[in-house]
């Protein structure tokens, strides 16, 4: 049971990863002046930042629907999802605004409120790090009582 | 009866009872959703079915072999060797007695077979191609989200704005503007006039007993001058024929067009070597015509033998004027008056001999008219240096020293025309600040003066650099019949745009001979509501305001508070009334663009005032300011925050300063042209930015234009994304 909410979670973690990214990638097309703005975190300007960022989600997204490996999945999508809350916190801290929220105003594509498009990517950061931290928790615990359960010797078939 | 089994899922075996009349059918287990199918016991292989049909598929635990093992239900929580390495295995569920249904009717002598070795599956090989399945399916998946998101954002965007908004806005913008002034036939019968149209510039036909409208040409649009696409030369005195100059190739008028006076087919058309500036007909057989480089010309249709040397047929070159030549005008068969060196002269063609008419000093003479039957001229005169210029009548029937009369003393503007046979003037005139159509009688009674103007803005050059000049009664020209009993007015009445109006001198009787507008179907003309307040300075403010087209008495709109006017006719305000949206500004109407915006007090007293109409939505309320206009936006959102949802602001040079609305989520909508300075579209940009880290939702739009916007198309693009933006406001 576990294992299902597990893959499905995963799931829509590599769904969230390409929305973002697409949404990023669509919205480097805009020709407004406040992409070429550094950022000032990262020290790159905001359409590259865009770029980069939608690059590594979208390649995230592909290696978690591609993948096997569901704890490496996991370990990729928290460091990504820790890395945005890191940025944030950052922002904030600087008191800098945070141009992923103008991604409604930058594209038409997306005619979204930067109060909506914050509202939705709290949701989903909240989503990927809870989920991401509790499932590797679990996965922990279970490998941990495993291998305290494990037969030292063979017994012998039926 | 009931049927009792467990579930098929190892890892879940939840214990299963069910009426019997489920058997055979499919459901999902209520613990782990696995599809379950209810064992059927009339069946006889039930038992083994119900068995068999469950397989355990697991891997062997030993990390280095991971081989995959395929046993029977039953040997759930046995344990086996892995064939592959003979490691100890525990097959994964609990015993197998669980999985045998329990039934009254299970026959006992049927045995179960067990298997007594796990079948060895092949291990599973995820080929690339499987990987890239998964890929597609997941982005597949991500884009579906991605395209409902965005088409239901879209389509609820579009939901809530009217239907046929593009219609609406070509049909509000584009009003087909009339270009020069109309010429009436000899016979009364017809007139021809000259009218943008959506392709370039028409030329129409109308007649004047059925009022029916045939456009007979279509020009390029010119692009230095609003009349120098057509330059209308009339009809030949015999009616015949209908002549008329045309940009078709490039941006010179040079192609003349002579058509059939009566259905307007062309009959005769070349190009001049030249742009043409004006044209008259000679007589029924000859067109004379001026170009750009003062050529004076004879187009002849046929070979005349009364002109001369100059009555070959075609084009034949009359005289080279001076610079300061021009205005030609036929004062007999045979013979041109006009003007050159600051005098008028009269050229007998088949002598090709000037005479010199006047001994005028100092000055220039311009827009020159003939009365035949007086034989009378009439012209103004510009003294070097003089910015008024009056009219004179040089009558060559009259005494020496009393030829040359002045006509006019300082109400006179331009173009002056015989009337009335010449016994009467009309003229564009100056009352007060205003420009009007003056008719000049011999008949006092029939004195007039026909249109008012709004006040000339010289500083911002007049009208030529506006748009839209149309405002509540302007005349932008007029033209006299050949028997000088009617005038043609290109005016605009009650707001309107332009209009041809035909005025009966003697009978003093109007007539609308082409309407201002073709039908409208998708919008309306909306008549502004004007109305004063007091400030609390005491001091009256003179407000108008547009109210939505087709309003709903119990619907609520949004406004918007103009911190100017609107321009001309006002397709601007028309536009977002007919859109569904107040416009509102604390300026009188029809007084033309005012120096400067609104007082931010007089806008704060007009809000309060326009709040007491019930359809206004107080929180829907937008301030609105172009250019300077933006400074008193910024400075009554600074000083009162909380009373607006957004603001539009257009080509800004100033921006609220602190932007922060995290109460009310103010909107601000940017529109810039790319050609204006960067610096005020890097502010912009910054103001965004800004705007954006509050959370607040803004817009810059671009456009292909300088700090003001003087195509339309541009203009249009701006203003429907205004409508876009208030209208659907989330």
């Amino acid at each position: 049971m576990n294992k299902k909410i597990q893959e499905r979670f995963i799931y829509s973690a590599a769904i969230i990863f390409f929305v973002t990214a697409t949404a990023k990638l669509l919205s480097t097309r805009s020709t407004a002046l406040a992409l070429e703005i550094h950022d000032p975190i990262l020290f790159l300007t905001h359409r590259h930042v865009f770029y980069l960022m939608g690059g590594i989600e979208l390649v995230l997204s592909a290696f978690i629907l591609m993948g096997q490996n569901q704890r490496m999945k996991l370990a990729l999508t928290a460091w990504l999802a820790t890395n945005f809350l890191v940025y944030r916190i950052g922002l904030w801290w600087y008191g800098e605004p945070n141009l992923c929220n103008c991604l409604g105003n930058l594209a038409d594509y997306l005619p979204l409120s930067p109060w909506a498009v914050n509202v939705a990517a709290f949701a989903a950061l909240s989503w990927l790090i809870i989920g991401c931290y509790l499932f590797l928790l679990l996965n922990w615990l279970h490998g941990r009582r495993k291998a305290s359960s494990q037969p030292g010797i063979a017994r012998p078939l039926i | 009866m009931e049927i009792k089994f467990n579930c098929s899922n190892p890892s879940c075996r939840q214990r299963i009872d069910v009426d019997s009349s489920y058997a055979g059918r499919s459901f999902q287990c209520p613990a782990c959703n696995t599809t379950l199918r209810v064992p059927d016991l009339n069946q006889p292989s039930v038992a083994n079915d119900s068995i068999s049909s469950v397989e355990i598929v697991f891997k062997c635990s030993n990390p280095d072999c991971g081989q995959r093992i395929a046993v029977d239900g039953s040997r759930a929580g046995r344990w086996l060797k892995c064939p592959a390495c003979d490691r100890a295995l525990q097959v994964p569920g609990k015993a197998i007695e669980s999985l045998i249904p329990q039934h009254s009717l299970f026959e006992p002598s049927k045995k179960t077979v067990l298997p007594t070795q796990p079948i060895i599956l092949p291990p599973v090989i995820v080929t690339w191609q499987l990987r890239f399945w998964w890929l597609l399916k997941g982005w597949g998946v991500g884009v579906a989200l991605l395209g409902v998101l965005i088409a239901g954002l879209h389509l609820r965007s579009a939901a809530r704005l009217p239907p046929h908004l593009d219609a609406m806005l070509d049909e509000v913008y584009f009003h087909g503007e009339i270009l020069s002034a109309p010429v009436e036939n000899k016979a009364g019968t017809a007139l021809v006039y000259v009218r943008t149209v959506e392709t370039g510039v028409g030329v129409f036909l109308v007649d004047l007993t059925s009022l029916d409208r045939t456009q007979i040409a279509l020009a390029k649009a010119s692009d230095s001058e609003r009349g120098g696409a057509v330059k209308l030369f009339g009809w030949s005195p015999d009616d015949r024929c209908l002549a008329f100059s045309t940009i078709q190739q490039g941006n010179q008028n040079r192609h003349v067009m002579i058509c059939d006076g009566t259905t307007g087919k062309l009959i005769n058309s070349f190009d001049a070597p030249d742009s043409i500036e004006m044209g008259k007909w000679q007589n029924a057989n000859s067109l004379v015509l001026i170009d750009h480089s003062h050529l004076l010309s004879l187009f002849n249709l046929e070979t005349d033998n009364r002109l001369g040397q100059f009555g070959n047929k075609g084009l034949v070159p009359l005289k080279q004027l001076e610079a300061s030549g021009g205005w030609p005008v036929p004062d007999s068969d045979s013979s041109i008056a006009y003007v050159e060196r600051g005098n008028l002269w009269s050229l007998n063609i088949p002598a090709n001999q000037p005479v010199q008419l006047t001994t005028l000093t100092n000055g220039t003479p311009e827009w020159l008219d003939y009365d035949a039957t007086g034989e009378k001229y009439l012209f103004d005169f510009r003294e070097t240096g003089s910015t008024q210029a009056a009219l004179y009548q040089y009558d060559t029937r009259a005494p020496k020293d009393t030829k040359l009369t002045r006509l006019t003393e300082t109400n006179y503007a331009f173009k002056g025309q015989w009337i009335e046979g010449g016994t009467g003037i009309a003229y564009v005139g100056v009352g007060g600040n205003r420009h009007c159509l003056t008719v000049e009688t011999k008949d006092h009674l029939l004195r007039t003066n026909l249109f008012t103007a709004p006040p000339i803005d010289e500083k911002n050059g007049g009208y030529a650099q506006r748009l839209f000049v149309e405002g509540r009664q302007v005349v932008r020209t007029y033209s006299v019949n050949p028997q000088r009993s009617k005038i043609y007015a290109v005016a605009s009445v009650s707001y309107e745009p332009l209009a041809i109006w035909e005025y009966d001198v003697a009978k003093r009787v109007f007539r609308n001979v082409v309407p201002e507008k073709e039908a409208l179907v998708f919008s309306q003309s909306i008549v502004p509501v004007q109305a004063s307040i007091t400030n609390p300075s005491g001091r009256r403010i003179d407000y108008y305001y547009l109210p939505p087209t087709r309003l709903d008495p119990d619907k609520k709109y949004p406004l918007v508070i103009d911190t100017f006017s609107d321009h001309g006719f006002q397709p601007n305000a028309q536009f977002l009334a007919n859109a569904g949206i107040f416009y509102v500004t604390a300026s009188p109407y029809g007084a033309g663009l005012p120096e400067r915006p609104t007082d931010p007090e007089d806008t704060l007293a007009v809000y309060g005032e326009i709040l007491k109409i019930p359809n206004v939505d107080p929180h829907r309320i937008y301030l609105f300011g172009e250019s300077a206009g933006t400074w008193a936006v910024a400075n009554v959102f600074d000083s009162h925050p909380d009373l607006w949802r957004g603001a539009i602001m257009l080509s800004a040079v100033a921006f609220p300063k602190n932007p922060n609305g995290k109460e009310t989520f103010p909107n601000f909508f940017l529109s810039e042209g790319d050609e204006d300075l960067i610096e005020r579209q890097a502010n912009a940009e910054r103001f965004t930015q800004l705007a954006c880290s509050h959370l607040l939702r803004t817009q810059i739009l671009y456009a292909h234009a300088g700090h003001i916007f003087f195509d339309v198309n541009e203009l249009k693009k701006r203003y429907k994304a205004i409508v876009t933006f208030i209208l659907t406001d989330y």
